[in-house]
């Protein structure tokens, strides 16, 4: 009875802040994405035509963590199987809050645009059991003037 | 070729919905599954459990009984332990026993009004149980009712399913681990079914009559007030009415068709009410 208490609260408190801060997460780089869209990026390999800029390598990283209630709800999926919904905002919000942090980067630099830009993950607590899981993305590119 | 770079889109990469309606719908169907497992096994557990071989229980209950507490594991009192073991092999012997299954009273000195059959045959009486009567016969239904449990293999039954539940639970991460002092905590805190309750019931009203030659004073336990300790909590849960009290109407129909001439009831021997140090002298 005991552990099922503790367990509630636990879940409760995940799921009141995890909701709260994803939505403020949200509005904030929803927020920032306005402010930088002058700031191009571009996914391709080579210079652009006519572009003689010299080239600098921009990088933004961010570890998100899940919370509890996002543990147990994967958890369950890992019993059923299908979506793990708990876990596509988490990296939706990690995704795009690299990206920002790489053009916050690159504007300071004075760049009009960033091109070969890479996105890469990884799992900040790979297999450890009984630990709450968290996630890093890594963006980084080559900011043009 | 002209580039541009638009806002990202909401809600194609993940889903905008309140995650709470997905996550009762996961977790209704994960306990259903989950009961539906439990049931089966519940079931398996008293059809497969009772081919294990008494020897076998044996072994699994000395290899548990390390995790009892000591006072469980050695008796304070031989005098009473030793009485009680004679009534109890006097049972016995009406009660077509398996000849591996040998019956071992434990006398307690708790003041629990409590008696109790665990693994291997092995039964505890507590002294507030003896304290609470005033004739052997009584005593002797309760006895009888424990062997009874013994015979039936409802201890190993009811542990087994104890294990299996834990197992199962653990599966999913609802469970602990299980270790020595937990398995032993379990075997000692054994529940049964209202069906097991009555079973071991009829086959000890049975005994008794055998040894008494009737079976008056069987009713003497259920009519003290302390009867829930014997019963299933599960079974009270359950049932509207208490269920001691529809045990005692059995034990009252089974007296009234078994009317004999000499109904003499024996009284409990003085030397199981005094305290430990002059139980050997009283005779």
């Amino acid at each position: 009875m005991e552990q099922l208490i503790i367990f509630l609260v636990l879940l409760t408190l995940g799921f009141g802040f995890g909701r709260l801060n994803e939505r403020r997460h949200f509005a904030s780089i929803r927020q920032r994405e306005q402010q930088y869209s002058h700031l191009l990026c571009f996914s391709f390999r080579h210079l652009p035509q006519g572009c003689h800029s010299e080239g600098q390598l921009v990088t933004g990283s961010v570890v998100v963590s899940i919370d509890y209630f996002k543990r147990i709800a994967a958890g369950l999926r890992g019993l059923l199987g299908g979506r793990i919904t708990a876990y596509e905002t988490l990296v939706e919000r990690a995704r795009r809050e690299a990206v920002l942090r790489m053009k916050a980067e690159a504007e300071q630099l004075g760049a009009s645009k960033v091109i070969n830009v890479k996105l890469e993950t990884a799992s900040v607590f790979k297999n450890a059991q009984e630990t709450v899981g968290a996630v890093e993305v890594v963006a980084y590119g080559t900011a043009l003037r | 070729m002209k580039y541009s770079n638009s806002q990202p889109p909401e809600g194609i990469n993940y889903s905008q919905q309140s995650p709470l309606g997905e996550f009762a719908w996961m977790l209704g169907a994960v306990l259903s599954g989950l009961a539906i497992v439990l049931l089966v096994l519940h079931f398996l557990a008293a059809w497969a459990l009772p081919f294990i071989p008494f020897a076998q229980e044996k072994k699994l209950f000395n290899y548990i009984a390390q995790g009892l507490p000591g006072a469980l594991q050695e008796t304070s009192c031989t005098n009473k332990q030793a009485l009680l073991q004679q009534l109890a092999n006097n049972l016995a012997g009406h009660m077509d026993l398996k000849d591996e299954m040998a019956i071992k009273l434990h006398y307690v000195n708790d003041d629990t009004p409590n008696a109790m059959a665990t693994l291997a045959g092995n039964i505890y009486i507590m002294q507030g149980l003896l304290d609470e009567l005033e004739t052997e016969n009584g005593l002797a239904m309760v006895v009888a009712h424990e062997i009874a449990h013994v015979k039936h293999r409802d201890p190993l039954i009811s542990f087994g399913r104890g294990l299996v539940s834990s197992m199962v639970l653990s599966l999913v991460g609802a469970g602990g681990a299980q270790d020595l002092s937990l398995l032993a905590a379990a075997a000692w805190q054994l529940k049964f079914s209202r069906d097991q309750e009555a079973a071991a019931d009829s086959e000890a009203l049975a005994a008794v009559n055998r040894h008494y030659g009737h079976a008056q004073g069987a009713e003497e336990f259920f009519q003290l007030e302390q009867v829930q300790a014997v019963d299933s909590a599960w079974g009270d849960f359950m049932s509207s009415h208490p269920l001691s009290q529809a045990r005692l109407e059995g034990i009252l129909r089974f007296q009234s068709s078994n009317v004999q001439n000499n109904q003499s009831k024996t009284p409990l021997p003085a030397a199981l009410k005094a305290s430990c140090a002059d139980s050997a002298l009283v005779k």
